[in-house]
C-alpha cells in the first residue's frame, strides 16, 4: 500500500527495528533520497531509545498561521507596489520629460498621496507582523517551518522575480522606444531595488531554513 | 546582520519617500489652496461657456451688466449655470464680472496660483472666444 509519506514510514519501521540513525541515513541515500528529505524524515522523530519511536511536534496549517501570513504578505505587497509608485510619481514631478504629455501635475500629485497615504498604513503593520512572526519563531522552532510561511515566501519569490524580469523587459522596451531618459532609467532602478531586496531576503530566509535543516 | 539591513532599509527608503512626496506636493493645506483655485479656474470657464453662447447667431444676445443667475438665464435663450459658479467657493464672494464693450467681457477671481490652476486642469478653455491671463486671473472674452 502507497503511503502518502513512504520515508516517514520507513523511517519509523527502521527505528523500530532497532537500526541506528546512520544506517538508515545510509540506506535512504543509496535508494536515491536527496539529504534535505532524510533530514526531515529522521528529525520527524525523537532522538532517544523510547520505543515505538516518539514522533516531534511537526509544523501545521493552522488558521493562525494563515491569517497572520496573509496578513504580512499582503501588507508587504502593497508596502512595495506604493513604494515604487510614490517615488516614480515623485521623478514624474521632479524631472518632467517634455515626451511624456500623458503624465499630467494633477495626476502625479493624487496618485502621490495615494502611496502615502497606503504606505502609512500597510508598512508599520508589515513591519510589526514581521516582528511577530519572528518571535514566534524564536519561541518555538517549528513555526519556522510552517507550510503557510514557506508557500507564501516561495509566491513572494516569484512575484518578485516577475517583476524584476519585467522590469528588464520595460527597460529594453523603453530604450528602444526612445524613452531612455535620466528619469526613465531612475524609475526601473527602483523596481529593480525594491524587488530585488525582497528577492534576496526572503530567498536567503527559506534557503537559509533548508540549510538549517 | 542582513535581517537588520532589510528591515532598516526598508524603514529609511519608505520614510524618505513620503518626506520627499510631501515636499515636492506640499501637504494639505496647499492640497486644499489647489482644490479652491482649480474650482476658480473651472467656474471662469464655465462663465465664459455660457457667455459665449453657441447659439449666438440666431439669439444675438447682448452682454449683461452685471453676472447674476437671472441675467445669464435671460442672456441667451435660458441656458443656465449652477448657482455656484458665480461666486468663490472659499471667500463666498462673488468673482468681478465688467462688460468692457458690447461685445467683450472680463471675470476675475483672485488665485493662489493661477498657472498651477491652469496647469492642472484636465480640460482646456476650448473654443468659446475667451482666453485665460495667470497673471491677472481673468478671463477675458468676445462674443459674437
Amino acid at each position: 500500500m502507497q503511503t502518502k509519506d513512504p520515508v516517514g514510514q520507513f523511517v519509523r519501521d527502521a527505528l523500530l527495528a532497532d537500526r541506528s540513525r546512520q544506517d538508515i541515513r545510509q540506506a535512504l541515500r543509496q535508494a536515491g533520497w536527496s539529504n534535505r528529505d532524510i533530514n526531515e524524515a529522521l528529525e520527524a522523530f525523537s532522538e532517544g531509545d523510547f520505543k515505538p519511536p516518539i514522533p516531534m511536534p511537526r509544523p501545521q496549517l493552522t488558521a493562525h498561521d494563515v491569517f497572520i501570513y496573509a496578513i504580512l504578505f499582503t501588507a508587504l505587497t502593497f508596502t512595495a507596489i506604493h513604494l515604487i509608485a510614490l517615488v516614480h510619481a515623485i521623478l514624474d514631478i521632479a524631472l518632467p520629460d517634455p515626451a511624456d504629455h500623458a503624465t499630467l501635475e494633477i495626476g502625479a500629485a493624487r496618485r502621490m498621496r495615494w502611496s502615502i497615504a497606503t504606505l502609512i498604513v500597510s508598512a508599520p503593520v508589515y513591519l510589526w507582523m514581521s516582528s511577530h512572526t519572528r518571535q514566534r519563531i524564536e519561541l518555538h522552532e517549528t513555526h519556522r517551518r510552517s507550510p503557510v510561511r514557506k508557500w507564501l515566501t516561495y509566491i513572494t519569490l516569484f512575484v518578485s522575480a516577475l517583476t524584476f524580469l519585467g522590469d528588464a523587459t520595460v527597460l529594453i522596451f523603453g530604450f528602444l522606444q526612445g524613452e531612455a531618459t535620466l528619469r526613465f532609467v531612475l524609475k526601473a532602478t527602483v523596481v529593480a531595488i525594491v524587488t530585488l531586496a525582497i528577492f534576496a531576503f526572503y530567498l536567503q530566509d527559506v534557503e537559509g531554513r533548508n540549510n538549517e535543516t | 546582520m542582513k535581517r537588520r539591513l532589510f528591515f532598516g532599509g526598508a524603514t529609511a527608503m519608505i520614510v524618505a519617500a513620503i518626506i520627499f512626496g510631501i515636499i515636492t506636493i506640499g501637504g494639505p493645506r496647499e492640497a486644499r489652496r489647489d482644490a479652491f483655485d482649480r474650482q476658480r479656474y473651472d467656474d471662469l470657464k464655465q462663465i465664459s461657456s455660457a457667455l459665449f453662447c453657441s447659439n449666438w447667431r440666431i439669439l444675438q444676445p447682448v452682454l449683461p451688466d452685471a453676472l447674476t443667475l437671472e441675467n445669464i438665464r435671460a442672456y441667451c435663450g435660458g441656458i443656465q449655470i449652477d448657482a455656484d459658479v458665480l461666486v468663490d467657493n472659499e471667500t463666498g464672494t462673488p468673482y468681478t464680472y465688467s462688460r468692457i464693450t458690447e461685445s467683450t467681457y472680463a471675470v476675475c477671481a483672485t488665485f493662489h496660483d493661477a498657472e498651477k490652476a491652469m496647469r492642472q486642469s484636465y480640460q482646456r478653455l476650448g473654443q468659446v472666444n475667451a482666453s485665460f491671463n495667470p497673471e491677472t486671473g481673468c478671463v477675458t472674452g468676445r462674443v459674437r
